[in-house]
């Protein structure tokens, strides 16, 4: 095929070439027919000159004379007429033959016909997969989107989409792909609960009405509760100011929920920043809530129950005596043992267990790490720190939730500003967060509505310390 | 005093010396400064094209203004600096070629080209001697030139 | 298969150019109308091939076909289309294929717009034309071939130096090779005459306009070529003299003289030798620019001798085309008449000067850019020949140049009217005394140098326009009169005047650009004002922008005078993150006196930004004095002059019936 058509255009090219050569007859001019034409113009020029009074009459006439000297000069050299010449058809033949072998054979030495174009877009599939093998998730996604149009009602295809875009954050796209996947899902609620979380991630985390609507469908139409729609439903509620619904789901998901479910961090985090909120007492909705969330929540740590934890030890002697391969036993009476300052009691405890279970390696593991815990940090549980990194959201997380929490403050007092309270609320955390500009602003929105009555004003600035001068 | 000094020297130690000439290194005194830059335009930066180190951003350009100005603080004259830096790096850093033996030719150049240019044109317009007269025509050629001359006019 | 079409495009216009450097030849001896004609088809062919692997290999820039090495090499999917196009010849061999397109443009124009050069001297022209086609045909095919193919192309290119693209940049590698390989037409025209061993008035004329075009686009490329050193470089600076320069500044210098020198012979069949040497020698110094510049023996001799495939080349190709027309050059000059004689003050004298003194000047600038290489290779010695070596050497021997441009148009042809001639300098130099006085009255005394300079552009454009009055009788008849005298002046008149005052300013401008140039490099607080010379300059603000393959921080520079507002400024700083390369905009506004204009540095460690504000005085002039000379050469080129000789005889003879 290239060589078809790199033969065609040498031909052409040839045939060109060879065109004067394939002409009946020709004739060119004189040489000297040109040459006096430039002399002529000379002539006239200088007379033009002549005329505009340039020069003078004795100019013009040595300038005409050394024109006219030139022009006999070439007249007499004139050569001896025409050049012509008729068709010539071997040296045109020639001409054909020499382009085409030339070419060509210069052609297969230097060229490379068996590398077909490759411009970029052509390649994109290629440059794609390539990127996407090396983990670049943007090819990824543009491939599966690509897989979208050529087959919109491939759920699995718009779910992986929605999961790559998820991946890298752009929410409001994982949105899109997932609509499409809970279309192709028939609503299936785990796929619509997703999609819901989408839609609230690309609001700025804040749960948007519709994504609401979706998470409480979702509740109502599957059987077991779908743990995400319950969390993010409780989340909707505590950015609708219903602090105490929010606080109320929240503390029922993290009863239904074992600790090592995944939202459970989540969670508890925000039961605990909730709380500090409220300023309520977090042990009302986490009953298990460490002492780190507990100082966290702005409670106070209780001084551990001596007396009950004397009465269990009792309770746990008596069992383990009955039954001595309870393992759990053992490990929870050191324990106590440990918090009451009993070390050695504890360590007594331990090889005592250990003297129980010794064919069973993985128990016995256990036991050595709590003993090396005992001999180590006296107190603390090995993973209570990971617990309370896992707790601790990031600084960004957690002012995101707050501004939602305050933004949807401010929205409802624009709808109802007849609320002291919650001006005082309002202007309180914008003081908190550091925006005293913001806190000014919302002061003055107050003063203005409650201008006609003075008392709600003062105590708003007595509650708030804003508005003094 | 050696301000300057220092903070070019933590210029010359950031990855994106931004420009020909910090601020940072100038000298405070206009007249000092303007020397400094006089100087300046007479060395070459040694990695660009012909560019002085007045005039470039690379780092050993940056390198070079620090020495001339060190060197000026050590009360050099001008041809002192000049003379210092071309020591230390070779005659490549000066833009103006010294006029020592083995730049002769290059130096010569200019007088040269142009004592020959003029005595070639003197002895042009002296070899040619006025010609005894315009090889006369006889009227009858300039007949003929016109005829060839006016030979247009007669066509269509 | 478009890349390999390419490649067999340029490959066929080879073998056209082959066949075209003898065949015409051939025709010529053997009177053979049909050989002699094959030189105008074989023009076209050539120059078609090479057109369409030009085309090729933009279009594969265009859609980034990285299975072309050169396309990998030197582009990059991100970059904005204008810069895709224009990186084809941003690049060794795209520029060197760049090259040939416009010597084989200007082979095709001469088979077509040449048509009033009889047959008999065209033929040898494209002949000599194609030979040069076939040294550099084969060097991009053998040497540094742009269609080389790689199977398992990258998935993006390496991209393109940031500081080339630039709208400056790149027009500006066209225009210079429209000056650059034009000047081969003036080389062929001269060895087709020493060949046909006949240099009359008639071929001064047939290779003027070609010299007129290559001249035009050399002025107007250099002039690009310093506009965007001194926009994008970012210190105000215009012309380096680094060797680069220099190897189109000498074509230019030379290219000047041969345009001058051609209209002697054009006028009195003198200086015809003389002549020829000047077009040869000119495309010499185009070979050679070619050369210093693509050999890469600039940056470094060591990298030359060590991949030295490339220069040895040129080299080769230079020798040949160089010491082959010398040698004929030798052979035949004794057999040239000289034609009329001239006194020596006269405008054949005058303009005989001039030459000297520009070939002069040429070789000053020929030694300045060669002996350090020279010197480097005999001694091994390295040194720098920079600014302050032409500027003692040039600039003295330029200015003479240039005095003698303006006394030239006084004298007449052949003998000058001394007494005439005497007056009309005196009256220039007197107007030109009072003006400078009202100068220095103003501005105070330069510095003696520039003292010259002032004096030598001051008194070219005075004597340039009372040589104007003088012609169109300004003062002698009524105002119409004169008016529509020069409305009726011929093209080339225009010419004439227009290109002496197009230098006249240019050096105006760059002698106030040397001497009232003021600069401030500080570090600035936003809103703190810095004064320059007589204005404030106020960094008002930076901002982040993104641009199509970089990211900028543009500021806005407020300039006041006296607290009145007069401009906005907005200097930029680039940063390329596909070549890891900062950039440099410079914030510039022009007035009629000079340009404003300031750079942006790099944040300061304490607050604030580095920042470069200068007031450059004369600078715009510069640039307007390079367009009114390009614009010179043009209307020259339009010259009614120029276009007669269009055989008539032909169409009477093809009116004759067949025999």
């Amino acid at each position: 095929m290239i060589w078809a058509v790199l033969s065609l255009i040498a031909l052409l090219a040839a045939l060109w070439l060879a065109l004067p050569f394939l002409r009946k007859r020709q004739m060119e001019t004189l040489e000297s027919d040109s040459i006096l034409s430039v002399y002529r113009d000379q002539a006239e020029e200088v007379e033009r000159d002549l005329e505009s009074g340039m020069i003078t009459e004795a100019e013009f006439d040595a300038a005409q004379a050394e024109i006219e000297a030139r022009t006999l000069k070439a007249a007499r050299r004139m050569d001896s007429g025409l050049s012509v010449s008729g068709q010539m058809p071997v040296m045109a033949g020639s001409i054909i033959a020499f382009t085409l072998a030339a070419g060509l054979a210069a052609y297969s030495q230097l060229g490379r016909p068996q590398i077909p174009d490759m411009a970029l877009a052509d390649r994109k599939e290629e440059v794609l997969i390539r990127r996407a093998e090396g983990g670049d998730i943007k090819s990824r996604i543009t491939l599966l989107e690509e897989a979208t149009e050529e087959t919109p009602d491939d759920f699995d295809t718009w779910w992986m989409l929605a999961r790559s875009y998820a991946s890298i954050e752009e929410h409001a796209g994982a949105a899109e792909a997932y609509k499409h996947a809970a279309r192709l899902s028939n609503d299936n609620p785990g796929v619509l609960s997703a999609y819901a979380e989408a839609l609230t991630q690309a609001n700025g985390n804040k749960v948007p009405p519709a994504a609401r609507i979706v998470f409480e469908q979702v509740l109502r139409e599957s059987e077991v509760p779908d743990p995400r729609a319950r969390y993010y439903v409780a989340l909707a509620k505590a950015q609708a100011q219903d602090f105490d619904g929010a606080l109320h789901d929240w503390a029922m998901l993290a009863a239904d929920s074992k600790p090592s479910d995944p939202w459970m961090g989540m969670v508890r985090r925000d039961i605990v920043n909730m709380v500090k909120f409220t300023e309520g007492d977090v042990l009302n909705y986490l009953p298990n809530a460490s002492d780190e969330e507990i100082i966290a929540s702005g409670g106070e740590v209780k001084p551990p129950d001596t007396g009950a934890m004397a009465a269990r030890i009792v309770d746990l002697q008596i069992a383990l005596d009955a039954d001595p391969k309870n393992w759990e036993g053992w490990m929870e009476m050191a324990e106590l043992q440990a918090v009451l300052g009993m070390t050695d009691a504890a360590r007594a405890t331990i090889e005592t267990g250990k003297s129980h279970f010794e064919a069973a390696p993985f128990v016995l593991q256990q036991f050595d790490t709590a003993l090396a815990i005992l001999d180590g940090e006296e107190r603390r549980g090995p993973d209570a720190e990971d617990i309370a990194s896992a707790q601790e959201m990031t600084a960004e997380e957690q002012a995101d939730m707050v501004d939602g929490m305050v933004a949807g403050l401010a929205l409802r007092l624009e709808e109802d500003p007849d609320d002291v309270a919650g001006w005082v609320m309002l202007i309180r955390s914008y003081d908190v967060m550091g925006r005293a500009d913001r806190a000014e602003a919302a002061y003055d929105t107050a003063a203005n509505f409650f201008a006609d009555r003075p008392e709600d004003l003062r105590a708003i600035r007595l509650e708030t310390g804003y508005g003094a001068n | 005093m050696l301000k300057f000094l220092c903070s070019a020297l933590v210029a010359l130690t950031l990855a994106t010396p931004a420009f020909s000439i910090n601020p940072g290194e100038m000298f405070e005194d206009p007249a000092q400064e303007a020397r400094a830059r006089e100087i300046g335009r007479q060395l070459r930066c040694m990695v660009c094209q012909n560019q002085s180190i007045f005039d470039s951003n690379a780092g050993l350009a940056n390198d070079l203004r620090v020495l001339v100005r060190e060197r000026m603080l050590e009360g050099d004259t001008d041809d002192e600096v000049l003379s210092y830096v071309a020591d230390r790096y070779g005659d490549y850093v000066l833009l103006e070629p010294t006029k020592s033996a083995k730049n002769a030719i290059l130096w010569l150049t200019p007088a040269g080209a142009l004592i020959f240019g003029l005595l070639g044109f003197a002895l042009y317009i002296r070899q040619r001697k006025e010609p005894q007269a315009v090889e006369a025509l006889t009227d009858a050629d300039r007949a003929a030139a016109k005829h060839l001359l006016k030979q247009r006019d007669s066509k269509p | 298969m478009y890349a390999e079409i390419g490649h067999f495009a340029l490959i066929l216009a080879l073998v056209a150019a082959v066949l075209q450097s003898v065949i015409p030849i051939w025709g010529v001896r053997a009177e053979n109308a049909a050989a002699m004609r094959f030189a105008d088809n074989a023009a076209q062919i050539q120059f078609l091939g090479v057109a369409v692997a030009f085309a090729m290999l933009t279009r594969a820039y265009v859609v980034s076909d990285f299975s072309l090495v050169n396309v990998a090499m030197n582009s990059h999917s991100a970059k904005p289309m204008l810069y895709k196009v224009t990186g084809v010849w941003a690049n060794h061999e795209g520029s060197m294929l760049l090259w040939v397109l416009i010597l084989t443009l200007f082979g095709v124009l001469i088979s077509i717009f040449g048509r009033s050069v009889p047959v008999t001297m065209r033929s040898v022209v494209l002949a000599v034309q194609a030979m040069i086609g076939v040294a550099f045909l084969l060097f991009i095919l053998l040497t540094s071939n742009p269609f080389d193919r790689l199977p398992n192309p990258p998935l993006d290119g390496q991209g393109m130096n940031p500081l080339l693209q630039d709208i400056g940049v790149a027009l500006h590698p066209p225009l210079l090779y429209l000056g650059y390989v034009g000047f081969s037409t003036a080389f062929s025209f001269a060895v087709a005459a020493l060949v046909r061993g006949q240099v009359d008035p008639s071929w001064a004329r047939w290779m003027r306009p070609w010299v007129l075009l290559a001249w035009a686009g050399l002025t107007a490329g250099i002039a690009l070529g310093s506009w965007w050193a001194y926009y994008e470089l970012g210190w105000g600076g215009f012309w380096f003299w680094d060797p680069v320069e220099n190897a189109s500044f000498m074509p230019w210098l030379l290219g000047t003289a041969l345009l001058h020198s051609a209209i002697v012979v054009e006028k009195r069949a003198s200086l015809l030798a003389w002549t020829i040497l000047l077009a040869i020698l000119t495309f010499a110094l185009s070979l050679i620019g070619t050369f210093l510049v693509r050999s890469g023996i600039l940056s470094s001799v060591h990298a030359f001798a060590n991949d030295p495939e490339r220069g040895v080349f040129i080299l080769l190709i230079l020798c040949i085309a160089i010491g082959g027309a010398l040698t004929l050059f030798a052979a035949r000059t004794n057999k040239l008449t000289e034609g009329g004689y001239f006194a020596m003050v006269s405008r054949e004298g005058g303009l005989l000067l001039n030459n000297v003194l520009l070939s002069a000047a040429t070789a000053i600038v020929f030694v300045g850019t060669l002996y350090p290489l020279a010197l480097e290779l005999v001694t091994g010695d390295k040194i720098t020949v920079g600014a302050p070596y032409f500027n003692q050497a040039f600039l003295p021997v330029f200015g003479f140049a240039m005095m003698f441009a303006a006394i030239g148009p006084f004298l007449s042809w052949k003998r000058a009217n001394k007494t005439r001639a005497a007056r009309l300098t005196t009256l220039a130099a007197v107007t030109t005394a009072t003006l400078g006085v009202v100068i220095i009255a103003i501005f105070g005394v330069p510095d003696v140098v520039s003292l010259f300079g002032i004096a030598v552009a001051l008194f070219l454009a005075v004597a340039t326009l009372i040589d104007l009055g003088q012609r169109i009788g300004i003062g002698k008849s009524p105002f119409a009169t004169s008016l529509r005298r020069m409305v009726g002046l011929p093209r080339s008149a225009w010419g004439l005047y227009l290109g002496h005052l197009g230098l006249a300013i240019a050096a105006a401008g760059v002698v106030a650009a040397g001497l009232w140039k003021v600069e401030e490099i500080q570090v600035t607080q936003i809103g703190t004002p810095v004064s320059v010379g007589a204005y404030e300059f106020t960094l008002t603000g930076v901002e982040s922008a993104k641009g199509p393959n970089y990211q900028s921080s543009l500021a806005t520079v407020t300039v006041t005078r006296g607290g009145d507002f007069v401009t906005n400024l907005h200097p930029e700083r680039r940063w390329y993150p596909v070549e890891k390369k900062p950039t440099t905009e410079a914030g510039i506004v022009t007035v009629w006196h000079g340009d404003y204009y300031a750079v942006l540095g790099d944040p300061a460690a304490a607050g604030g930004f580095v920042t470069r504000y200068y007031y450059n005085p004369g600078v715009p002039w510069m640039w307007l004095g390079a367009v009114i000379m390009t614009l010179a050469g043009l209307i020259s080129l339009a010259d009614r002059r120029l276009r007669v000789g269009v055989p008539s005889a032909q169409r009477r003879l093809a009116a004759q019936p067949a025999e």
